[in-house]
C-alpha cells in the first residue's frame, strides 16, 4: 500500500515516513496540499494520505476538500496529523471528508492504532 | 478579551510530553540556560481574541541535536535548511499545544526561525520554562502582544501594540 506524507516540515514527514514505512507502506512526500494533488494528479494516488492542516500554497483542509471532490480519489483515506486540537477544528475537518485526527505531538502507536481502526493495518495477534 | 489558561507547571509539562512523543530523553529542569551568543530561535504567533508568542530557543548544538534526531540524519550532513524546518516544527508543535489553551477561536502563524531574541516590543513575557536536554541549553517562552487602542494627535483611533 502507498502511503502520501504531506508536511511542509521536511523533519515531520522524516518522523512519519519512519512510522508508516515501519507499518509496510511504501511512501512517497509533500510539501503542501497543492503538490500532493499535483502528484495525484500525475498519478501517484496513495491508499493513505497524513495530512498536516498548516501549509503555504494550499493548507490540509483544502486539500481534503478537493480530495473529496473527485470521484476517482474516492478510495484515498484521510488522515489529518496537525497541531489544530480544537473541537470546531477537529469537525470541520471531519466534516470536509478527513477519516481519522491526530494531534501533533503524537507517538508511534497513536498511528497505529488509528491505521488500526481504519483497517488499514492489522491487529496484533 | 480571551485569555490564556496556561499555568508555568502545565507549560512545563507539554514540553515534557512533546519530548517524549519525539525524542528521549525528556529535558531536564535548570535554573537557567545560557545560550551565549550561538541562538537559535524557532517561534509562532497566535493570532485571535488573544495575541501572542511562542518561542523555542536553543544554541546551534542543541538545533542540530534536534535536527538530527526528528529527520534521523547525522549531525555533520545537517545544513542550516535542515536546523530551521526542525526547530520552526517543533515551535509549531508547542505554540499549537500553548493555542489549544487559549479560550475561543484563534489561529497559529506559520513558524519562523531566527538567530537572534525574537522578543516582539509591545510584548510581556507570561512565562518561561528552563530546561537542558543532551546537555544543550533549551528555554521555551510564552509572550503576549498587548493590543491598546490609542488616541492620535489627529484624533484618529488606531491599534498599536503596548505593553
Amino acid at each position: 500500500m502507498l502511503a502520501m506524507v504531506i508536511d511542509d516540515s521536511r523533519a515531520m514527514r522524516s518522523i512519519l515516513r519512519r512510522i508508516v514505512v515501519e507499518l509496510g507502506f511504501d511512501v512517497v512526500e509533500a510539501a503542501d496540499g497543492q503538490e500532493a494533488l499535483d502528484k495525484m494528479s500525475a498519478g501517484e494516488v496513495p491508499d493513505l494520505a497524513l495530512v498536516d492542516w498548516n501549509m503555504p500554497v494550499r493548507d490540509g483542509l483544502s486539500f481534503v476538500t478537493e480530495v473529496r471532490a473527485n470521484k476517482e480519489w474516492r478510495g484515498v483515506t484521510l488522515m489529518m496529523v496537525t497541531t489544530e486540537g480544537e473541537h470546531a477544528q477537529i469537525v470541520r475537518a471531519l466534516a470536509a471528508g478527513a477519516h481519522e485526527y491526530v494531534i501533533k505531538p503524537f507517538t508511534p502507536d497513536a498511528i497505529m492504532d488509528k491505521l488500526q481502526i481504519l483497517g488499514l493495518v492489522g491487529v496484533p495477534a | 478579551m480571551m485569555t490564556l489558561a496556561l499555568a508555568p507547571a502545565e507549560l512545563k509539562s507539554m514540553v515534557d510530553e512533546i519530548w517524549s512523543s519525539l525524542f528521549q530523553p525528556v529535558p531536564t529542569d535548570a535554573d537557567d540556560a545560557d545560550m551565549g551568543s550561538d541562538l537559535v530561535v524557532g517561534f509562532v504567533d497566535i493570532s485571535g481574541g488573544w495575541l501572542g508568542r511562542v518561542a523555542v530557543e536553543t544554541t546551534d548544538a542543541g538545533a542540530v541535536a534536534i535536527a538530527s534526531s526528528m529527520l534521523a540524519a547525522e549531525p555533520h550532513t545537517l545544513g542550516d535548511e535542515d536546523l530551521a524546518d526542525a526547530i520552526g516544527e517543533l515551535a509549531n508543535i508547542v505554540g499549537g499545544s500553548v493555542k489549544s489553551c487559549v479560550e475561543g477561536q484563534s489561529s497559529l502563524s506559520l513558524p519562523s526561525v531566527e538567530r537572534q531574541n525574537v522578543l516582539r516590543h509591545g510584548t510581556s513575557e507570561l512565562m518561561t520554562v528552563t530546561t537542558h536536554w543532551l546537555d544543550h541549553p533549551l528555554r521555551v517562552r510564552v509572550q503576549q502582544i498587548r493590543v491598546v487602542e490609542e488616541l492620535t494627535a489627529n484624533g484618529a483611533h488606531h491599534l498599536d501594540a503596548a505593553s
